[in-house]
């Protein structure tokens, strides 16, 4: 910031201060709020909107990650460095499973992608040929559940009600938090009459699964121009008037992951000047198959007119022959203190022993962070 | 603050009750720049929180709760603030603000703030208060307003221009 920008940003922070009125208003509002029965999450395919730069990067990947290996190279180079680097080396699951019929449709995993933040699944369905019309445009699967062998799960969409009693586990019930943190769906790929679709899922750190079961009993073939959103309605009720075809079923999918996901071992970089600069940096960087993160938080009186990070300019990892951009960057100020959290196409496959972590600052003095690799 | 949206995302009203005191200053401040009568600021809060909690079920994006929630609000604001000028219940120009000012006890409070954002138009007090109170970047901005991130970077220096001076002043007596 410069010396404009600091007092602008002092005064519009410190000239207003919540009204009792107003923290009035927020306790009795609380009252006003209807206690809801405890589910476990709805993610809506639908609003996309909500979930802004992830969601628009991943529909390009869902669509083409499912349909060509091959031509998700082409389509995604600008887009995400670190997942193109993985499939690159070969960093991808490509046997399609075992294919379940159910109601007359056949469904199967086409391939799988996991790493510690990331879990990308493709799935086809074989439609019957009355069902496999040219306006089919999203399969929506309103209650299917992702778990491995240890029966962590790592996604769930409770559109519709799950029946966990599968798991023999009183244990396990909706109340059980899944590993996602967010997620994407790809829209659906039409070949003959075969539609194909991918899941991209976030999380903070998936285990190491070497098998992954999918389960649902409903796919819903839905013409995307129908896909209005809109406020009131709830999301079945969105898809129900979206949709074409509503076929009812019992799909169970099971796909063995081999070593090299299982196995799969990250890097751990040394931040060597992490103490340089008054930023509470981390004293190591994580790198996994497809993705870096970097979180760190600092006081803002301890830093003078300029020495903030910059707003305007992306932060990067400079390797030795490449500029790795972030995908998505967080802010988050809570009254002086600053809360930051940079994801970086960086993989383990696109990294090199060495590195710098540049973020820049408003007087641009940029902060330049030297990575060394821990060699085990 | 994930674990937090996670719970209220599933039905814990208390985890949600949470997030709201934990983000209320930050409500209020978005609100105060769009609003100044103190009853339409709690108007759009109270109405803020009741529907995010809700369609919380719906967000996609957990990390994301904060700028879904400021959407929400800035909408509010912006639904009241288009009736109150239909119903011409209340004149948002200066003067009345002023007159405003005068008689509300916590209007005299953010007397400063309104000085410094009075010149600006509805937009651009948003585009300001996200920039600076909140401290989005420009692209995050252009998705949370849903404008043209260009527009939002020209319409920050425009905003800058127009209290430049009240600034300056700031300056010389220092």
């Amino acid at each position: 910031m410069n010396k404009e920008d600091k007092k602008l940003y002092c005064k519009l922070n410190e000239s207003i201060k919540i009204s009792q009125s107003c923290r009035d208003t927020i306790y009795n509002t609380f009252d006003k709020l209807p206690e809801k029965e405890k589910h476990i999450e709805k993610y809506s395919k639908l609003r996309l909107s909500v979930a802004i730069t992830f969601c628009s990067l991943f529909l390009i990947t869902g669509i083409a990650f499912g349909k060509d290996i091959g031509e998700l190279f082409q389509g995604l180079l600008s887009h995400n460095k670190g997942i193109i680097s993985a499939i690159e080396n070969n960093f991808v699951e490509t046997n399609p499973s075992k294919y379940i019929e159910s109601s007359n449709v056949k469904a199967y995993i086409d391939s799988v992608l996991m790493d510690d933040y990331k879990l990308c699944i493709s799935l086809s369905f074989e439609l019957p040929a009355e069902y496999a019309k040219e306006n089919i445009h999203r399969i929506e699967i309103p209650n299917i559940i992702i778990y491995d062998e240890n029966n962590n799960i790592l996604y769930q969409m409770a559109m519709k009600e799950i029946d966990y009693s599968f798991f023999n586990n009183p244990e396990i019930s909706e109340d059980n938090f899944s590993y996602q943190t967010s997620s994407s769906i790809g829209w659906a790929e039409k070949d003959g009459n075969i539609y194909s679709f991918s899941y991209i899922i976030d999380s903070n750190g998936f285990p190491k699964s070497r098998t992954i079961n999918i389960r649902f009993d409903e796919i819903n073939l839905v013409d995307k121009d129908l896909l209005d959103y809109e406020l009131g309605l709830s999301d079945m009720e969105i898809i129900n008037r979206a949709t074409l075809y509503h076929i009812s079923g019992k799909w169970e999918l099971k796909y063995d992951l081999s070593q090299k996901t299982y196995n799969r071992e990250n890097y751990t970089y040394k931040i060597k000047n992490y103490a340089d600069y008054p930023f509470n940096f981390p004293k190591e960087l994580i790198v996994s198959n497809t993705e870096s993160r970097l979180e760190f938080s600092y006081d803002l009186h301890n830093i003078s007119a300029g020495e903030d990070v910059s707003m305007d300019r992306d932060a990067y990892i400079q390797t030795q022959d490449d500029k790795i951009l972030i995908t998505e960057c967080e802010h988050e100020y809570n009254g002086y203190n600053a809360y930051c959290r940079y994801f970086f196409q960086l993989s383990i496959f696109n990294s090199n022993s060495t590195m710098q972590l540049v973020i820049p600052r408003d007087n641009g003095k940029d902060i330049v962070l030297q990575l060394e690799r821990i060699e085990k | 603050m994930n674990k937090l949206v996670k719970k209220a995302k599933n039905g814990d009203k208390k985890a949600f009750e949470q997030l709201i005191l934990y983000y209320q200053e930050d409500l209020y401040k978005i609100a105060k720049a769009h609003l100044f009568i103190e009853d339409d600021i709690n108007d759009a809060i109270q109405e803020t929180i009741i529907l995010a909690y809700e369609y919380i079920g719906n967000l996609t994006n957990i990390s994301k709760f904060k700028s879904w929630l400021i959407r929400i609000l800035i909408n509010e604001c912006n639904a009241i603030y288009r009736k109150k000028k239909q119903e011409n219940s209340v004149s948002y120009d200066s003067l009345e603000i002023e007159k405003y000012i005068k008689q509300d006890y916590e209007m005299k409070n953010n007397l400063e703030f309104y000085s410094l954002i009075s010149n600006l138009n509805v937009e651009e007090k948003s585009i300001l208060i996200l920039y600076y109170v909140e401290g989005y970047k420009p692209k995050e901005i252009s998705k949370i307003l849903d404008i043209n991130n260009n527009t939002v970077r020209s319409k920050i220096l425009r905003a800058k221009n127009k209290i430049k001076n009240d600034l300056k002043e700031d300056y010389q007596y220092e």
